[in-house]
């Protein structure tokens, strides 16, 4: 191959490179809520029951919904913030409001109008045994979901106790 | 410079060599000459059997990592699959430009986009992330998009296409809540693309129109058959002179993208299906704009329609004026100055060649491709203009909502008829031009898309406005007539206009 072959080789190798790490930094971005949480957030509990136990295409994976939290019935659609209050060994929502709270815990959520509620908290993907045991507590209204808020109010689902 | 070859279809060559048989034997060129032109050449199908093959293979192997994911394995970690899904994209994407076979390459091009979506979605999984927003998509079809313009490959923009569409779509849906506010949305992402396409034009026609009105000068795409290659007789000219050109003549153009021609036939086919989509969506009779004016989407999509048609037509614009100069170097000097300038052209080795090129079609012929592209170029401007007389039909339209979204039992009202009557002219209108647009350019994939969507269109509004006034026989007998009249007509329309832009 000539020198301007293999030149023109390693300008598509680095811009190949470029493209591959783009797609790691969006990437990064577009989970950073949940790799905040995750990182630097502290650990709360909320009492947390079955929307869809299995879902069939998925395999394992569980919608999760917050008996404990508020509907955001009457608001308008766009971002919302939940703050959390302490309810015994676990913690709850007091209410809805549209303003960031001046002091945490808080969950910071979107809803689409319809009184929905999403704090990226909604999805819990588990291998199958784990799904089954999982799944059988929250019918039985005994679980808490574990899940980990940053001072934001991003939050990410940890894992699935009984209470 | 090193040869080329360029894969073309069997006929098309047999063509070339009648053609040269031909010159050779009026002396135009001699012997030498004419083998050098014809080894540039050889035949070869743009889509083998063992190209189809390795890309079903490539779109299997992707899919089914893809399931891996979404099967949620719990045999292994979700570090262990993401790890395990990242390795397999890793090496896809160093396969696609270590293998020496275009097919192998696009096959594992292919796997490498797909690959990419399974590590998307398994680190969104790996992180408890809900995958009913659209983000995840939107990243995947960005990484696409940047993997194609980083590998030059048509594939992957192909799919970056059908992602970020998908995505796009997603994402109006999810913020305008109205069929009227995602059609609008798509007719705006239509001619964004239609107007990169243009751009993507003029960045390959900006060269090859100062160093000759057959593109002579430009280099040529596609080495031993690289199987991508799309180009016709015109391009091919380009090969013909491989010679140097003198800095004088190619001072200030840059280097023409080999990938731009592929490119911005990709792009163009999206705009065509973006625009006609979204317009088919704004005809339906009740289809309203809702709170569409709210939605960040929507904005983002007119913004980018506005910023990509101003960027393709002042562009566009330059690039006829270079095209105009062009016209008289290489056309308005006159025939006397050919075989002169087929010399500095094609260099002293190359010079038989460039004399080949330039009688290729005889002065009168070169005069005529030459006004094709003068008239082409206000084509592009047409094309984007269209396209923006497009966006503000839809805006229209769907601001436009007679009465109930659902037509009364007796019927439209008068007020119904005239909006469900104003958006099928309008559609109608859209495909013909889109059409027209595409026979022009002889891109026949294209006509045949819009003829498709036309006759898509009339079925479907058939239903939407026969089905509330007739029922039971009269129904199909009323359908029948109209699907074999648009046949008919679509038919005619389309021999006509082929045959006449031969």
């Amino acid at each position: 191959m000539s020198g301007s072959s293999s030149r023109v080789s390693r300008r598509t190798a680095i811009m190949v490179a470029a493209a591959l790490l783009l797609q790691m930094a969006l990437l990064v971005v577009v989970l950073r809520p949940q790799l905040s949480a995750r990182l630097s957030g502290a650990e709360y509990r909320l009492a947390a029951g079955p929307v869809d136990p299995v879902d069939p295409f998925r395999g394992a994976y569980v919608m999760l919904t917050y008996p404990g939290l508020p509907s955001a019935e009457g608001q308008a659609a766009g971002r919302v913030y939940v703050p959390l209050v302490r309810d015994g060994a676990l913690w709850k929502g007091a209410g809805v409001e549209r303003r960031r709270p001046a002091a945490g815990p808080y969950l910071a959520c979107r809803t689409g109008g319809y009184g929905d509620l999403r704090c990226g908290i909604d999805s819990l993907f588990l291998p199958e045994d784990k799904a089954r045991r999982v799944g059988s507590e929250l019918a039985a209204d005994r679980a808490a979901a574990v899940v980990k808020i940053d001072d934001d109010g991003n939050a990410a689902l940890i894992d699935v106790v009984p209470r | 410079m090193e040869p080329t070859w360029v894969r073309v279809p069997a006929r098309r060559l047999a063509w070339l060599r009648g053609e040269l048989a031909r010159w050779q034997a009026e002396g135009v060129i001699d012997a030498t000459a004419a083998e050098r032109i014809a080894g540039r050449y050889v035949p070869g199908r743009r889509l083998s059997l063992e190209r189809v093959v390795l890309l079903l293979g490539g779109g299997f192997l992707g899919v089914g990592l893809i399931w891996v994911v979404a099967a949620n394995l719990d045999q292994l970690s979700p570090l262990a699959r993401f790890a395990g899904i990242t390795v397999v994209w890793l090496a896809a994407a160093v396969l696609g430009e270590a293998l020496a076979g275009p097919a192998v390459r696009s096959a594992a091009r292919l796997v490498a986009v797909l690959a990419a979506g399974g590590v998307v979605f398994q680190a969104a999984q790996s992180l408890q992330v809900p995958a009913y927003g659209s983000g995840l998509l939107g990243v995947w079809a960005a990484g696409a998009l940047a993997y194609a313009y980083a590998t030059h490959a048509a594939g992957p923009l192909l799919a970056a296409l059908v992602l970020g569409a998908s995505w796009y779509g997603w994402w109006a849906g999810e913020q305008t809540d109205s069929a009227g506010g995602v059609a609008v949305c798509l007719v705006a992402a239509g001619t964004t693309a239609i107007s990169l396409a243009v751009l993507h034009e003029r960045l390959r026609t900006r060269a090859g129109a100062i160093a000759g009105p057959d593109g002579a000068g430009g280099t040529q795409e596609g080495s031993a058959g690289d199987g991508e290659t799309q180009d016709g007789p015109v391009r091919a000219g380009g090969a013909v002179t491989g010679g140097p050109v003198p800095a004088g003549i190619v001072r200030d153009v840059g280097a023409p993208s080999p990938w731009s021609g592929r490119f911005a036939a990709v792009w163009r086919a999206a705009g065509f299906l973006l625009a006609l989509g979204g317009l088919f969506v704004a005809a339906f009779p009740g289809v309203s704009q809702g709170e569409m004016y709210g939605a960040p989407a929507l904005w983002a999509g007119l913004t980018a329609a506005a910023v990509a048609a101003g960027a393709a037509l002042v562009l566009g614009g330059a690039g006829d004026r270079r095209e105009a100069a062009a016209a008289q170097v290489f056309g308005g000097a006159g025939d006397r100055r050919e075989p002169a300038a087929a010399q500095v052209l094609g260099g002293a080795g190359d010079g038989r060649e460039a004399a080949a090129a330039q009688v290729l079609g005889g002065a009168q012929d070169r005069r005529e491709m030459l006004a094709r592209r003068v008239l082409g170029g206000a084509g592009h401007r047409y094309e984007v203009l269209a396209a923006l007389v497009m966006v503000v039909a839809a805006v229209s339209l769907v601001a436009w909502a007679p009465g109930d979204a659902e037509p009364a039992m007796g019927g439209f009202t008068a007020a119904q008829t005239a909006r469900a009557v104003a958006g099928t002219l309008l559609y109608i209108l859209a495909a013909s031009w889109f059409a027209v647009a595409a026979a022009r350019r002889d891109e026949t994939h294209l006509v045949l898309i819009a003829t498709v969507a036309l006759v898509v269109f009339v079925t479907a509004q058939s239903f939407a406005v026969f089905q509330p006034l007739l029922s039971g026989a009269a129904l199909f007998l009323a359908l029948g007539v109209i699907f074999i009249v648009t046949g008919a007509l679509v038919e005619y329309g389309r021999r006509r206009l082929m045959e006449a832009t031969r």
